[in-house]
């Protein structure tokens, strides 16, 4: 793979490009899926692909074909030749230089064995445990995935990364009515004894078959929710946003001018996770991820753009990767929503994009209304308004368990100062 | 690509080879962002055996029979969970359907328009902040052949622009607003004039400026006046994905329901498979993924619930016939329940009398994204709309979110427009995302808003 990759960059070098980059991915899969509680389909797919950028007298473009013959290879040049003159010049862009490193890491064989052992035992907690679940969809896989990524600014990157991974979603159906629909997953390293103890699978399915009896609450009201660590990935997701290419080339982030500054409450510390299952040691430009504390006690350290988003607005490049974890905190769940006196435990924000500043309002799913510390019933069309940048700030715990999701470990945080209607 | 010899594997066999070819090309404020083409191709073959499927697909050519022995070797791995096999659907289909496309446009020709559009804009709108120009095709091709005699060749094309405006409020904070131009075939079918541009982005901007001014909307249950852009949203999220018959089996309240009223008696949505007052639609599907001839699926028949969206093993499960919604959207993907273009019909209201038939409530423009849910609960984004006082538009509003029970919902529609409007911008996402097609009318009815 190394040496056609070397070949090929030689190839877009000869034909008249200046810089280069090519990656070649070989991946594997075998998957099982579950439908409807039962075992339904087995996968085995093998895909390959090559990925080029290429640049011309400061022109950039690139393409990706799913194939290493050669015709294939002369046909994707040609075409980057002749869609490379209509790009606008920039001096932002470039290649990766300098970075090296050959990784190997997780699974590297499919244990096709442990996977049908896992579904089965997963099928069997469900029936004995909660009935009344239905696993709508279940995915059980083994990735195997094979990267060679070389760029003409010395850089040489070979990778071997495997990793299993679970998906689950379902609902609860009893004589009440159903549940709204509810999912968790990640990755692992090896797939456990009892599936059913990872990912947070025991705490969705107990949670659901609690939710097929809902009501709407009395009235509007301004309280507290307790996210639970999937409903963090959201507010996650939007701070990524604010902090990437488009909002800052576009000069409309929040966030555009906050480095240094406390953007989160102080007991939020955040950092990228390189070593989570299934995580690739580099990111698709040809950096090693390095590890980075972004939000270091609510003080923002640095922003995450691209390669070339750095360049064009002169800030310091990070290459962060994909997967974060929150360091956790120092209360317990139990005792965050002992002190809730009015509010919501939030499994779940289904919504819209936040706005651009970060105002939001979203149903809140697979929820269950708190008062006076209390859990007292299942809602259902229920809404939350606020702000996500305020949120952050408005952080007054973080639980002291943390969900381990493979690439993403994240607590339980309860915020304050979220409408309710 | 061609059809190839194909030999019989297990109970049920299919065989696709699948071309998907897409072009991304993004400007930001004059700087291109990506110009970006991607190729797959691949085959892949599936076969059902003794009540399990098993699948196989390579990016290298591998051959009908190899990959499904491979698939069938899949299928029989997992007898050891026990179970009982499905008499699935005898029908096929056999013809060619591709689409009829004007000549594309070149990627030069797109980046020219870029800049057109980002000079247009910068020059045009005085307050503006930013603009993002995306340009995105994307080509489907299938060769499709089972063991009940399909040999089908489907072509699904589509050709979309974002012209994303951002502005800054009094507080600095910047408010943004997305016109889609959006088509089947390429860029050639679209239209992408200037003067079509000038047009839509003046308009967008004058919504810009008022947004700018927005105020939150009232948080609870509203009369709301959904504009005919956002029928179709609700038509696909609200009650589409709840009558998919996967979702059914998997527990969706309306596997309960049929043949009761869960709407008003204006409400009648159907799943077009590829032709509607005889014009073909945005997303033509002549015969699925499966091979199986595709038909219409009435969901809504004046309010009463009626029938599911099936693949060849749900429609052997429900007794149902066989409707051809079984997609798949990469090469290597297997066929799932999709919807193709999910639609309200119209009715006989006028959009304007509707407006002005409301004491208080919103008039709703458009939207983001949006979530089904088994329950029926849908919500979607809501970009820009206005407050309704006394019949007449009043202040935009900030973003919202729109959500609800959908039957409650649909229950209280009390007038439908005459209007009809067809998009094909957006991906619909299950395991896999895919291209899809949605319509409706303007519609009046109650549903909850986020908001203060």
């Amino acid at each position: 793979m190394q040496s056609q990759a070397k070949t090929i960059l030689q190839a877009l070098l000869d034909s008249g490009f200046e810089d280069g980059r090519v990656t070649i991915s070989a991946t594997d899969v075998n998957e099982l899926n579950i439908a409807h509680n039962h075992v339904s389909l087995m996968r085995t797919t093998q895909s390959l692909s090559l990925s080029l950028m290429a640049i011309r007298e400061g022109r950039r473009v690139t393409a990706s074909v799913s194939s290493l013959d050669d015709a294939v290879v002369q046909q994707v040049i040609a075409d980057l030749q002749r869609d490379v003159t209509a790009s606008p010049q920039d001096e932002a862009y470039a290649v990766a230089p300098e970075q090296s490193g050959d990784f190997s890491k997780g699974p590297q064989t499919v244990d096709r064995d442990a996977i049908a052992a896992s579904a089965k035992g997963l099928l069997d907690a469900r029936s004995k445990l909660y009935p009344s679940f239905g696993l709508e969809e279940c995915t059980v896989k083994h990735t195997l995935q094979k990267s060679t990524l070389l760029t003409s600014r010395d850089t040489e990157l070979t990778s071997s990364v495997g990793s299993y991974s679970v998906m689950i979603m379902g609902s609860s159906k009893d004589s009440h009515g159903s549940s709204s629909f509810t999912y968790t997953g990640g990755d692992l390293d090896a797939l456990p004894a009892q599936l059913i103890e990872v990912l947070d699978i025991d705490a969705m399915m107990a949670n659901s078959v609690q939710e097929t009896h809902t009501e709407m609450i009395a009235e509007k009201f301004t309280g507290d929710v307790i996210l639970t660590p999937m409903a963090v990935m959201d507010v996650i997701g939007w701070l990524m946003g604010q902090i990437g290419d488009f909002a800052l080339l576009s000069q409309a982030s929040v966030y555009q001018r906050a480095v240094g500054e406390l953007i989160a409450a102080p007991a939020l510390t955040l950092r990228n996770n390189p070593q989570g299952a299934g995580q690739s040691p580099f990111n698709g430009e040809g950096f090693v991820i390095e590890p980075v504390t972004l939000i270091d006690a609510g003080r923002l350290s640095c922003q995450l753009p691209s390669y070339y988003g750095s360049r064009k607005l002169k800030i310091p490049h990070v290459p962060a990767g994909d997967a974060w974890r929150i360091d956790a905190g120092n209360m317990l769940r139990a005792d965050m929503q002992a002190s809730v006196e009015r509010g919501a435990l939030v499994g779940r924000l289904s919504m819209g994009n936040p706005a651009p500043n970060g105002d939001f309002s979203g149903v809140i799913k697979n929820s269950f209304l708190l008062e006076n510390g209390q859990r007292i019933k299942a809602l259902s069309e229920t809404m939350i308004t606020g702000n996500v940048a305020q949120m952050l700030k408005d952080i007054a715990a973080i639980s002291q368990e943390v969900s381990d999701f493979g690439g993403y470990q994240l607590p339980w945080l309860k915020i304050t100062g979220l409408r309710f209607s | 690509m061609a059809f190839e010899n194909f030999t019989r594997a297990g109970e049920y066999n299919e065989f696709r080879q699948h071309e998907l070819r897409k072009r991304r090309l993004v400007m930001v404020d004059g700087n291109l962002m990506a110009n970006d083409s991607t190729h797959q191709v691949g085959q892949s073959a599936r076969v059902y055996h003794h009540g399990y499927w098993g699948y196989a697909s390579a990016t290298e050519p591998t051959g009908a029979d190899k990959l499904g022995n491979v698939a069938l070797a899949n299928a029989r791995a997992m007898q050891l969970f026990g179970g009982s096999s499905l008499h699935l659907p005898t029908q096929g289909h056999q013809g060619e359907h591709p689409m009829a496309c004007r000549p594309n446009w070149s990627s030069e020709q797109l980046i020219d328009w870029l800049k057109a559009v980002n000079d247009l804009a910068h020059a045009r709108y005085d307050k503006l902040a930013s603009v993002t120009v995306l340009a995105m095709d994307e080509y489907h091709d299938k060769y499709v052949q089972n063991s009940v005699g399909s040999r089908v060749y489907n072509n699904i094309s589509r050709a979309l622009a974002y012209l994303m405006l951002t502005v800054k409020d009094k507080d600095d904070k910047p408010v943004e607003l997305t016109q889609i131009i959006s088509g089947k075939g390429s860029f050639g079918d679209v239209d992408m004039s200037m003067s079509s541009v000038e047009y839509q982005l003046d308009d967008l901007y004058q919504h810009l400026l008022a947004k700018r001014e927005a105020v939150f909307a009232r948080g609870g249950l509203h009369t709301v006046v959904l504009a005919p852009d956002l029928a179709g949203i609700l038509a696909h999220e609200a009650m589409g994905h709840p009558c998919e018959a996967d979702l059914v089996l998997g527990g969706a309240v309306t596997g309960d329901m049929r043949g009761q009223r869960i709407a008003s008696d204006l409400v009648t949505m159907i799943d077009f498979a590829h032709t509607y007052n005889g014009e073909e639609l945005l997303m033509p599907v002549y015969a699925d993924d499966e091979g199986t001839p595709a038909s219409d699926v009435t969901l809504i028949k004046d309010g009463i619930l009626t029938d599911f969206m099936h693949n060849r093993e749900t429609s052997s499960r429900f007794g149902d016939q066989v409707t051809g919604n079984a997609r798949a959207y990469a090469p290597d993907d297997e066929p799932l329940i999709r919807m193709r273009n999910t639609a309200i019909l119209p009715g006989t209201s006028n959009l304007k009398q509707m407006i002005a038939g409301v004491e208080d409530g919103y008039y709703l423009m458009k939207t983001g994204n949006g979530q089904a849910d088994t329950t029926t609960e849908f919500m979607f984004g809501v970009n820009l709309g206005y407050e309704i006082k006394n019949g007449k538009l009043g202040r935009a509003i900030k973003d919202t979110t729109l959500s609800g029970s959908a039957i409650k919902m649909l229950q209280s529609v009390d007038a439908v427009s005459t209007d009809m409007c067809w998009e094909n911008s957006g991906y619909c996402g299950k395991k896999q995302p895919m291209v899809v097609s949605m319509g409706g009318p303007a519609l009046r009815a109650k549903a909850q808003l986020g908001g203060e």
